[in-house]
């Protein structure tokens, strides 16, 4: 395994009035893996805390946040020293905003981080031609390319550090669609060569073609990890109440949608945090949330089909 | 009711035009889909139409008449992201005042709990501030929405609960409609006709 998430959890030190300290809980026991050559993508609402989750594993929460759990990357246990270590070597991001380009550097500084000896512009010129950037890139400004161009300057980014493992943060929103599908495939290239990648996304639509597993993430929890294939026709093979209540909203699906809101963190119900807009809820989804015992094959409902 | 776009023209600057010779026209009751990639001029025509921006050329009528220089505009914008439409340090409920729509009938109309009326935007999230951006929208007097993106930030439930609402409003109400999507799909859900952007802009 590449990587491996074991009971994660993540709290935020929050404090209401009077100074009271609360407790802000944002990911739950969340447990997955991730092999060699996969992609995974966890999609939910926007806001749900995905993002979270993707910072917790590249190391770089805000102080104020209390993490328990292990993550596992290459057999090892990682500390936050060596999270720091491995960031942007092994484990390379890839961020949603343009903006993290430098306006001011030309893009083959930034792609090489300055050091442009002969072994990197080698490798440069490699990764520009893997993704279809002319080589005249290199001696432009973020602002002279087009959106499309600068996600494709910031996959360069991240390739260079030769990772194993890519988090990749929202890749859809605000470009069209063939750029979308562009990027998409990219990733699908990259993740065929034997690398991993942990995708977030609030669109299921897009993405799932490109997904060897998707994982369906609810106020904290994932609920539900589908393989591809579980994704028929209005999504009969997906186990979960809440990831058919997803797929099956999709306008190319029955565009129905559940009543109801996912709860707020801190106001999270006791038992099944889904329960208050499950269709098959009872007495016994309200005692314990449910398990989600993915290396089985289960999902996270004591009433699943 | 009929919205009428004339061979509108809009630049930023003088000789750049971001689209020009452009026609149409929407009828109260019909909902229209326009389709085109991100940054080709879609969202400034939208803005446009809503009267953000003054063409530099050509007309919009609604009924043969001009639209209405003060006061509220019968053709109202919806843009992706709500919160930047919203003043943050305003309670929702002041939100809503804002355009005299803080009532029990419009909570309804748009599944907002009462709970939410006492939160700051920054308090919600997008799918819930996008059912306040709606409701401001649709205050009484508005003939024709223009929804630009309006759920692309949302997850398929949240897109299918804001759809479901604004639908319901747009036919009780026999407004038209115009959606400005890169979703092919969520086009053929919603409305009756979809067009280009581009094919607006063919001179006759
Ligand atoms: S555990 Fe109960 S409430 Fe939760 S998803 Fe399953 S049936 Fe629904």
């Amino acid at each position: 395994m590449l990587l491996e998430v074991e009971n994660l959890s993540i709290s935020f030190r929050r404090y209401e009035n009077k100074a009271q300290q609360i407790l802000l809980p944002v990911v739950c026991n969340l447990s997955f893996s991730l092999d060699y050559g996969q992609i995974m993508s966890v999609v939910g609402a926007s806001g749900s805390g995905k993002t979270i989750l993707l910072q917790a594993i590249l190391g770089i929460l805000p102080q104020e946040a209390i993490v328990q759990g292990n993550i596992i990357f290459q057999g090892q246990t990682l500390t936050p020293k060596q999270q720091r270590q491995l960031c942007g070597k092994k484990i390379a991001y890839i961020p949603q905003s343009v903006q993290f380009l430098d306006p001011l550097m030309r893009i083959e500084h930034q792609v090489c981080q300055g050091k442009r000896d002969t072994t990197n512009k080698k490798r440069q010129e490699q990764i520009f031609s893997f993704l279809g950037l002319p080589p005249a890139t290199g001696r432009l400004f973020p602002h002279q390319i087009s959106g499309g161009m600068a996600r494709k300057v910031l996959i360069a980014c991240a390739l260079m550090s030769n990772a194993d493992l890519y988090l990749v943060d929202e890749p859809t929103p605000g470009l069209e669609e063939s750029i979308v599908q562009d990027f998409l495939q990219t990733c699908r290239a990259i993740a065929d060569q034997g690398k991993s990648i942990l995708l977030i996304s609030h669109d299921i639509g897009s993405i799932l073609p490109f997904s060897d597993k998707v994982a369906f993430f609810y106020a904290g929890s994932i609920l539900e990890i589908a393989n591809q294939a579980d994704f028929t026709a209005n999504g009969q093979n997906l186990r979960h109440p809440f990831s058919k209540a997803l797929y099956q909203a999709l306008p190319q699906n029955n565009f129905t949608p559940i009543p109801g809101h996912a709860p707020y963190s801190g106001k999270l119900p006791n038992g099944c945090p889904f329960a208050p807009r499950c269709p098959k809820f009872d007495d016994c989804c309200q005692q314990e949330p449910p398990f989600l015992d993915w290396r089985n094959g289960k999902v996270a409902c004591f009433h699943a089909t | 009711m009929q919205l009428k776009a004339q061979n509108l023209g809009f630049s930023y600057s003088p000789g750049y035009w971001i689209f020009r010779h452009l026609q149409l026209q929407i009828e109260s009751g019909q909902k229209i889909a326009l389709l085109g990639p991100s940054g080709c001029g879609k969202s400034t025509l939208a803005k446009v139409l809503a009267q953000f921006y003054q063409p530099q050329e050509g007309q919009i009528y609604l009924n043969q008449n001009n639209l209405p220089a003060k006061g509220f505009c019968p053709v109202q914008y919806i843009g992706q992201n709500p919160e930047k439409m919203m003043n943050p340090r305003l309670k929702m409920a002041q939100v809503l005042q804002e355009a005299q729509q803080n009532k029990a009938q419009v909570w309804e109309d748009f599944a907002i709990p009462t709970e939410w009326l006492n939160r700051y935007p920054r308090e919600l999230s997008g799918g819930e501030l996008q059912r306040f951006a709606i409701a401001r929208a649709l205050a009484p007097g508005v003939q024709f929405v223009i929804a630009d993106e309006i759920t692309t930030m949302l997850d398929a439930i949240s897109q299918a609960q804001i759809w479901q609402l604004l639908n319901k409003q747009i036919e009780d109400r026999h407004l038209g409609l115009l959606l400005i999507t890169h979703d092919n799909n969520l086009a053929q859900r919603v409305c009756h006709e979809s067009y280009s952007f581009f094919d607006l802009q063919k001179k006759e």
